[in-house]
């Protein structure tokens, strides 16, 4: 009777360890959880976007997620491409500059625009696009073509260059709002929690300026301006029910090898005895 | 409201805020500074300020907000005016810049463009968000 208690909790245990992660539910349910693929370009002011986005997915990833950084020269169609098939994440991310129609990588060079392939290669995964107007005319365009959410601003994106990139608060607040979001999905949340926390986060980083600690900086009254402007643009479509990395924030399965869960759960066994017969 | 609530209002609000045009009344700007002080003064526009405030409303006829906005933000950027380093930046793709000292978007805003009505635009609601501070 014990024993055969005893087995079906080591079961368990060993189920636990080495679950395997699910696949996101939208699209063809192939794309493999725990995937993230982050462009970064550096060129005409988008460093101080994408270094605040490298620092918080340092701050954030986890050993059970695969996290591919394309940046600055590597932020190019061909690697995207590449990338997308290799990897096939569950999240895509990006800044860039954009307009209604058009997201841009390095050096301003269109990645995708509405009407063409390149929109179809995101079926089934999560886009955010830290540009301009994208959420005007290709967002709505990515749902349209099978993505499972979207999210990006539907007018101009702004922020402070007062300072060098990812020197201050001051120049990270903007991106500290946006980023929340692929912050909230490492940690393992759903997509309408994450865009929750991105909305917490605005307000969170507005109080900061206008009545905080940062009330009195030089530029306060700018930089709480241009975070309320970006605020009103922000725009979310798609579906929210969705956990793209559920292996994120150390928390449910933990996707663990076999040769870590078998010791793992004789060791557990063993102390559990250990206690029992002591 | 009394005199001590309109003081935490106003000290809450960064120092450059406190001297930016906020509340009209017969067609004259009240800073929040010069709202405390009236009220402080016990005039008759303190408590029509009070009033006002407590209402939710920064004026007494929508049309008069216009003009204060554009006050409000040319005062806002008028001492960087000298400055030659771009300040504000967005993430647009076209033919227009994407990067202004205060004063490109100062005259954007003086002229209306897309970009300057995004200022424009945002600024009611910015206010009201001052509003509600205290």
């Amino acid at each position: 009777m014990c024993f055969q208690r005893l087995k079906q909790w080591l079961k368990k245990l060993y189920d636990w360890l080495t679950e395997e992660p699910p696949v996101t539910n939208g699209g063809d349910g192939k794309i493999p959880a725990n995937t993230f693929l982050f462009i970064e370009p550096q060129q005409h002011y988008l460093e101080y976007s994408s270094k605040v986005i490298h620092d918080l997915i340092a701050a954030n990833k986890n050993a059970s997620q695969q996290v591919v950084e394309l940046i600055g020269a590597d932020a190019n169609e061909a690697k995207i491409k590449e990338a997308l098939t290799s990897l096939n994440p569950a999240v895509f991310s990006g800044t860039g500059h954009g307009n209604y129609t058009t997201y841009t990588v390095e050096c301003t060079s269109p990645f995708m625009k509405v009407g063409d392939p390149n929109v179809q290669l995101f079926k089934g995964r999560v886009v955010h696009l830290n540009s301009c107007e994208t959420a005007a005319d290709l967002g709505p365009a990515l749902i349209s073509a099978g993505a499972t959410a979207y999210v990006g601003s539907n007018e101009s994106f702004w922020f402070y260059t007062g300072d060098p990139a990812n020197s201050t608060r001051a120049v990270q607040s903007p991106f500290l709002c946006e980023w929340q979001f692929d912050v909230s999905l490492l940690q393992g949340k759903t997509v309408a929690d994450a865009r929750a926390d991105m909305v917490a986060k605005y307000e969170e980083e507005l109080a900061y300026w206008v009545t905080g600690d940062g009330k009195n900086h030089p530029d306060a009254g700018e930089i709480a301006r241009l975070i309320n402007i970006n605020k009103s643009i922000s725009v979310f479509l798609g579906e929210g029910q969705t956990t793209p990395s559920p292996g994120g924030g150390g928390g449910g399965a933990l996707s663990v090898p076999p040769e870590v869960a078998v010791p793992v759960a004789f060791g557990a066994t063993f102390a559990f005895l250990w206690m029992v017969l002591h | 409201m009394n005199a001590a609530q309109v003081r935490a209002w106003v000290e809450k609000l960064a120092k450059r805020e406190q001297d930016l045009p906020f509340f009209i009344i017969d067609g004259v700007a009240y800073t929040p500074k010069q709202f405390l002080q009236q009220v402080l003064s016990g005039t008759n526009i303190g408590t029509r300020l009070m009033a006002l405030k407590e209402s939710g409303k920064l004026s007494q006829l929508a049309g008069d907000q216009k003009s204060v906005i554009l006050l409000r933000l040319k005062l806002l950027l008028q001492s960087k005016l000298g400055q030659q380093k771009p300040l504000f930046v967005t993430l647009v793709n076209g033919v227009g810049p994407k990067a202004y000292t205060a004063a490109q978007l100062l005259d954007e805003i003086n002229r209306g463009t897309p970009v300057g009505n995004q200022w424009i635009n945002n600024e009611a609601g910015y206010m009201r968000k001052l509003l509600e501070v205290g």
